[in-house]
């Protein structure tokens, strides 16, 4: 019996793959047409994708690079704050996802919880998730509501920026060795 | 008269505002300022700065940091020194020349303390010979 379950916790630990990235690319776009674009990149996300689709990644919100350096100061200072909130982060599963049968692409349903400027929300979107070679590749887009998570926006500029924000993710994750 | 000496207030006028226009508008458009030109707020050792932080590291978000260790880690990401601090270079950094276990310095700009895999995250990095 005992033989047995050690056998079974050392195949565990030989078959749970997982696969991670630590320069992952999250965009968002909140532009307003006429008006400066309102965009940024983060490459320097953090995710981590298990076997059978567990999903966590980590953003550092200063990391959000920005073409103006007056727009990246606003964002940081006035927006999120993010001295006092340095991440964003996101916990959640990829169904019908198993990371070894996987051949080519896959429409997936991606559900979760992210957590910005220290307010969660469960979110729900669609991605593709692709083999190439042994990395696997994640992309999805979603909307966000600034309101829903406690971004006021100062009626200076409200006119420049967009109601809705479009997250835009590309993750590339190798396997963990 | 000249054309100059009689619309001498007219032209000293226009290239104030011509000047104070550009100055504006070179203020409001420029771009972040280059990692590699900001002088750190920190030199030493990767294992120095480990110890006097540990994971309690808001205080140097976005603070230029050099530090010296050795190589953990090389892939096509970045580079981990002595197992803690990731460094995610700039786009044009040539990683060719780098093997494990060799001693660099870098300066690069501390984004956070990523506890998803328990390191210092450091990016926009260069190579410092």
């Amino acid at each position: 019996m005992r033989l047995f379950v050690i056998l079974l916790l050392i195949t565990q630990t030989l078959f749970s793959q997982k696969f991670y990235t630590r320069t992952g690319t999250t965009g968002f776009k909140a532009s307003v047409d006429a008006f400066e674009p309102v965009q940024a990149l983060n490459k320097s996300t953090t995710a981590i994708l298990t076997n059978d689709g567990e999903i966590a990644s980590q953003l550092f919100i200063s990391a959000f690079k920005f073409r103006l350096a007056l727009m990246q100061e606003h964002f940081n200072e006035s927006f999120m704050e993010s001295n006092e909130f340095p991440k964003a982060v996101f916990r959640g599963k990829i169904e019908d996802f198993n990371a070894t049968s996987l051949k080519g692409s896959k429409e997936v349903n991606i559900k979760g919880k992210i957590t910005i400027k220290g307010v969660s929300k469960e979110i729900e979107t669609k991605g593709t998730i692709t083999k190439v070679n042994d990395k696997i590749n994640l992309v999805t887009n979603f909307d966000l509501l600034p309101s829903d998570f406690n971004i006021k926006i100062p009626s200076v500029v409200r006119r420049k920026i967009a109601r809705t924000v479009t997250v835009n993710l590309n993750y590339e994750l190798s396997e963990k060795k | 008269m000249s054309f100059l000496k009689k619309n001498k207030k007219l032209l000293i006028t226009l290239s104030l505002i011509a000047i104070v226009g550009f100055g504006t508008y070179s203020y409001i458009f420029q771009k972040p300022q280059e990692v590699s030109e900001i002088k750190p707020s920190f030199e030493g050792s990767s294992k120095e700065f480990i110890t006097q932080n540990g994971t309690n590291i808001s205080e140097w978000n976005s603070k230029i940091i050099q530090i010296t260790g050795t190589i953990s880690t090389i892939n096509n990401e970045g580079v981990v020194i002595d197992e803690n601090v990731f460094c995610q270079f700039s786009e044009n950094q040539n990683l060719n020349t780098l093997k494990e276990n060799q001693t660099i310095t870098i300066k690069g700009m501390v984004i956070g303390y990523d506890d998803l895999l328990n390191e210092l995250k450091l990016n926009q990095c260069t190579l410092k010979k």
